[in-house]
């Protein structure tokens, strides 16, 4: 793949086009993200709002009510609840592994098993999660899919 | 063996216990002589159907917080249900000899049922992260 970059002058936004043979699963792959790019989440952190992007999020969850978004290092809050999250994630790198958990498989390095027919998923920033075992099936075939 | 083990097992039992439930439910409208069988194999069926429930919605949130526990509570839950599902259906009597002989034959069905689960977790997790890995490397 090959990537050029073209100032011109008269445009008044950034515009991409995606030049190829035919519409590959990797052409849609890399429009989405690109999309994805465009429509930024806006999340909280200490009160001050901040632009999340869908590529940086490692994975989302609820506690007591609250939804998190966790990046490689930082913790943001948003709003929104998971559900709305998962909605709008539709489509891309996201998969529900729990009734309050949603990992982006791009950032999942390897499952384990775990007590009660249940998984622990290895993120790449070193943390462990579960996948339910209601969700184990769903997981797979994301990850066969290779959304 | 990996099919026999992830789908000609699970389906075989399905297909027994649907087959059961037809003749037995058949057997006792028609009044037949073996009707009482057929009652005890219902009251297994749904004794087993109430044993699944408790596990897999009450002590689902005793496993978050413990596997050892979670481990405890499921193995005393199945030993007691399983145990009064017994004595219910008249099929042994309480006594010191029958109580040793059944949690010896119990503790030996649940450790062969738990490995057979861990084995087929287990191929799921090497299926999954096959599939991340040949995805890592089409990526690359």
């Amino acid at each position: 793949m090959k990537i050029i970059i073209e100032p011109q002058n008269k445009l008044e936004e950034l515009l991409v086009k995606i030049l190829c043979k035919e519409e590959t699963e990797e052409v849609h792959r890399l429009y989405h993200h690109i999309a994805n790019y465009a429509q930024p989440l806006w999340v909280f952190k200490d009160g001050i709002q901040h632009k999340l992007y869908e590529t940086d999020l490692y994975y989302a969850d609820t506690v007591e009510g609250k939804t998190f978004l966790y990046t490689e290092n930082e913790i943001y809050e948003t709003t929104d609840s998971l559900l709305c999250i998962e909605n709008n994630l539709k489509g891309n790198q996201f998969v529900r592994i729990s009734k309050n958990c949603l990992i982006n498989i791009d950032f999942l390095m390897k499952v384990e098993p775990f007590s009660n027919h249940r998984l622990l998923a290895h993120m790449k920033n070193g943390e462990k999660l579960i996948v339910g075992r209601t969700y184990i099936q769903e997981l797979k075939n994301i990850v066969k899919k290779g959304r | 063996m990996k099919k026999i083990f992830k789908n000609v097992i699970p389906q075989t039992g399905l297909f027994t216990i649907a087959l059961i439930l037809i003749t037995a439910i058949y057997n006792i409208i028609q009044n037949s002589p073996e009707k009482l069988l057929y009652i005890n194999l219902l009251i297994i069926i749904g004794g087993g159907f109430l044993l699944n429930c408790v596990e897999y919605y009450i002590l689902t949130s005793v496993w978050q917080t413990s596997a050892k526990k979670g481990l405890l509570f499921s193995c005393l839950t199945w030993y007691v249900g399983v145990g009064a599902l017994m004595l219910i259906t008249g099929w042994v009597s309480f006594s010191v000899l029958n109580l040793i002989s059944f949690t010896l034959d119990f503790l030996i069905a649940y450790l062969v049922i738990t490995r057979y689960n861990i084995y087929r977790l287990k191929m799921d997790a090497e299926e999954i992260n096959r599939y991340l890995e040949k995805r890592n490397t089409d990526r690359k």
